[in-house]
């Protein structure tokens, strides 16, 4: 992520949307994925990442300068992505969508059979996430695909380091069972 | 260490890079000669951990920095953004006192009660007023009483006379 200084914070929270679409495009990223493969559902995600940064404008005069600003955000986008995760559960609304869409998927050259490899990839990551709980999951995203430290991932789903330990381990042995399946 | 404790730690710690130095030999060894625990270290790596390594990052689609800026440009200036900012307001004006630690706050409150009240009532006057007080009250509960028969006082002073107060 390009670095974001507090002076650009400070811009965007006085209504600079020149300095927000700036600390737009250095976050959205990984915002985007974390909140992708959380939400499983790209439609969903689309939504959650509008969401997220409508939220982390309307918070930015409230952000403390105190912790680091990507856990700031990291923590807006996985909380929104678990919330609705958990509210698309209670209300039986949970879908899983097997859509890398052509558009967005960074594509070396005219590479066609790595792009195959790659939706391959991307449904079996899909599939695999299903079977673990949205907290789990977002452990999961975090740790693999983030590839946060155990204190990072505390901090931005404010859980204790054994809570870490705990539901990366349960993920685990989920998709370690999953495996055996095929 | 037994297996299940090194199970724990491959799952976790060890997988992630989470150990120290001094515990790592210690687990390598053992998944070396401990087939239960290699065949849990391979199925944590090839069922786990490897199929999220091969997936590329995306890009989030164009059109959703734009509805960004259509929500934040229609968001409401309601009474929820006017209280929200009277606590941003409350927040920086008390975020000194909440840095204090309770009792100290709970201290320096009473100290200021007990101080009020000395300035308040003079020590040399306290039983003077509290004398005088106490006879008010006194009076004040006897009027409209069984001993006044409901009259008040007034009236039955003047129905039996100035004696019965002397």
């Amino acid at each position: 992520m390009t670095d974001i200084s507090d002076e650009l914070i400070r811009k965007a929270a006085q209504g600079d949307m020149a300095a927000f679409e700036k600390i737009y495009k250095a976050t959205s990223g990984f915002v985007y994925n974390v909140v992708l493969r959380i939400a499983s559902n790209r439609s969903d995600a689309d939504e959650i990442t509008q969401d997220v940064f409508v939220k982390v404008h309307k918070s930015l005069d409230r952000f403390g300068f105190r912790s680091s600003f990507k856990t700031w955000v990291y923590r807006i986008a996985a909380n929104t992505a678990i919330n609705h995760c958990k509210k698309a559960a209670r209300q039986d609304q949970g879908k899983v969508e097997y859509d890398p869409a052509v558009h967005d998927i960074a594509i070396p050259g005219d590479a066609m059979a790595q792009f195959d490899d790659q939706k391959l990839a991307a449904q079996k990551v899909t599939s695999l996430l299903q079977v673990l709980d949205p907290d789990q999951r977002a452990c999961i995203v975090l740790r693999e695909m983030e590839e946060l430290d155990y204190k990072t991932i505390a901090d931005t789903l404010q859980i204790n380091l054994n809570t870490v330990r705990s539901r990366l381990k349960r993920a685990r042995q989920k998709l370690i069972a999953e495996g055996r399946k095929e | 260490m037994k297996c299940e404790e090194i199970q724990g730690l491959i799952l976790t710690d060890y997988a992630d890079g989470e150990i120290g130095p001094e515990t790592r030999p210690e687990i390598e060894e053992h998944i070396r000669i401990c087939g239960t625990c290699r065949q849990l270290e391979e199925a944590m790596r090839r069922d786990a951990r490897e199929p999220f390594k091969s997936v590329m990052k995306e890009l989030p689609p164009a059109y959703i920095f734009e509805r960004v800026k259509q929500a934040i440009a229609s968001a409401p200036k309601d009474k929820n953004d006017i209280l929200e900012n009277v606590r941003a307001l409350a927040g920086q004006i008390f975020l000194p006192f909440v840095k204090i630690p309770r009792p100290v706050v709970a201290f320096a409150a009473g100290a200021m009660v007990i101080v009020a009240i000395v300035i308040a009532r003079p020590i040399g006057e306290i039983r003077a007023v509290d004398q005088y007080l106490g006879e008010q009250a006194s009076f004040m509960a006897s009027l409209d009483t069984a001993d006044t028969n409901g009259e008040g006082m007034f009236d039955t002073y003047i129905k039996t006379g100035a004696e019965k107060f002397v």
